[in-house]
């Protein structure tokens, strides 16, 4: 709660031009924004790109939050927003639909390397309500009803598409016998 | 919690961005300022149209006032004018001058705070 109050005096002072309660906005919510948009999309490259975007509309018109809603549901709400008329754009869409193969998985702790190609790729093949909404309350940590807000879809509606997504996430899974982790494949050699 | 749904909550959190990214917030910045310049070129050179129109204008004016001290004070305003017009996008116009008021206003209510 004190977060979030804090969270609404940046954007006020946003607002009024202060570069400080700018960089401290950045600094605590683009995990959740770039996390977001990562699971959303099929590049990284694209998806901080939006990030970038999101802020700088945030920059511009700090004053178009009205409270409504927690201020990280409302950063992921014009994030969201930018993502899919970004996905709409025919060419922009196509190459992403080929980036995710050329981009080798960063670093990380337990999941296996199959696991996690297959997890993002079945995420792809998700329709892009279900796996946005996949993406913030299964990643990011997102309440259903958070979703919702940053969505702008009804709650029962996110649910759904949580569950049905959740579901076709196991399956895949399910068809991969253990995995092998990421420093077995890569001999321990990345530290 | 199944085998198969710590794989996923696994594979789901790798991918996670980076917590905090300096890089990320620099580039934001950047992509900021350049937005910026690009308003204050687009600004600067619709006050150099209006700044020529009103330099033609101006001394048009001034020509129809007799030589003294009316048409030197006429020439003068004319020239600070200009001169405010020109400099008004650099300085980031009326919105800088309230960015820094509100700064100004936050750091002395911060040291206010901190005065015993």
């Amino acid at each position: 709660m004190a977060m979030e109050t804090d969270d609404r005096a940046l954007l006020a002072r946003i607002g009024e031009g202060s570069d400080r309660a700018f960089n401290l906005l950045i600094d605590r919510h683009q995990q959740a924004v770039r996390g977001f948009l990562r699971r959303l999309m099929a590049s990284a490259a694209d998806a901080d790109d939006i990030a970038q975007e999101t802020f700088l509309a945030v920059w511009e018109g700090a004053g178009g939050y009205r409270g409504g809603s927690s201020v990280r549901s409302w950063l992921c709400a014009i994030a969201w927003r930018k993502a899919r008329s970004a996905q709409r754009s025919w060419f922009r869409s196509r190459a992403r639909e080929t980036d995710w193969q050329a981009e080798a998985p960063a670093d990380s702790d337990g999941a296996s390397v199959e696991d996690r190609l297959a997890v993002k790729k079945a995420l792809l093949a998700l329709p892009l309500e279900q796996r946005a909404a996949v993406a913030l309350c299964l990643a990011e940590g997102f309440s259903h009803a958070e979703a919702a807000e940053a969505l702008g879809a009804p709650l029962g509606t996110v649910k759904s598409h949580v569950a049905r997504g959740r579901t076709r996430l196991l399956e895949v899974l399910s068809e991969i016998p253990g995995g092998v982790s990421w420093q077995d494949a890569t001999g321990g050699a990345r530290r | 919690m199944t085998d198969l749904e710590t794989r996923l909550d696994e594979a789901l959190k790798a991918d996670a961005a980076p917590v905090r990214d300096p890089m990320f917030r620099i580039v934001v910045l950047e992509q900021r300022e350049r937005a910026a310049l690009r308003r204050r070129l687009v600004a600067a050179s619709g006050l150099a149209v209006g700044a020529t129109i009103l330099a033609a204008v101006g001394l048009a004016a001034t020509e129809a006032l007799p030589n003294g001290v009316e048409r030197l004070s006429a020439l003068s305003v004319l020239g600070v004018a200009l001169a405010a017009a020109m400099v008004a996008p650099y300085l980031g116009g009326a919105t800088a001058l309230r960015r820094l008021a509100a700064e100004a206003a936050w750091a002395l209510r911060a040291a206010a705070r901190l005065w015993p």
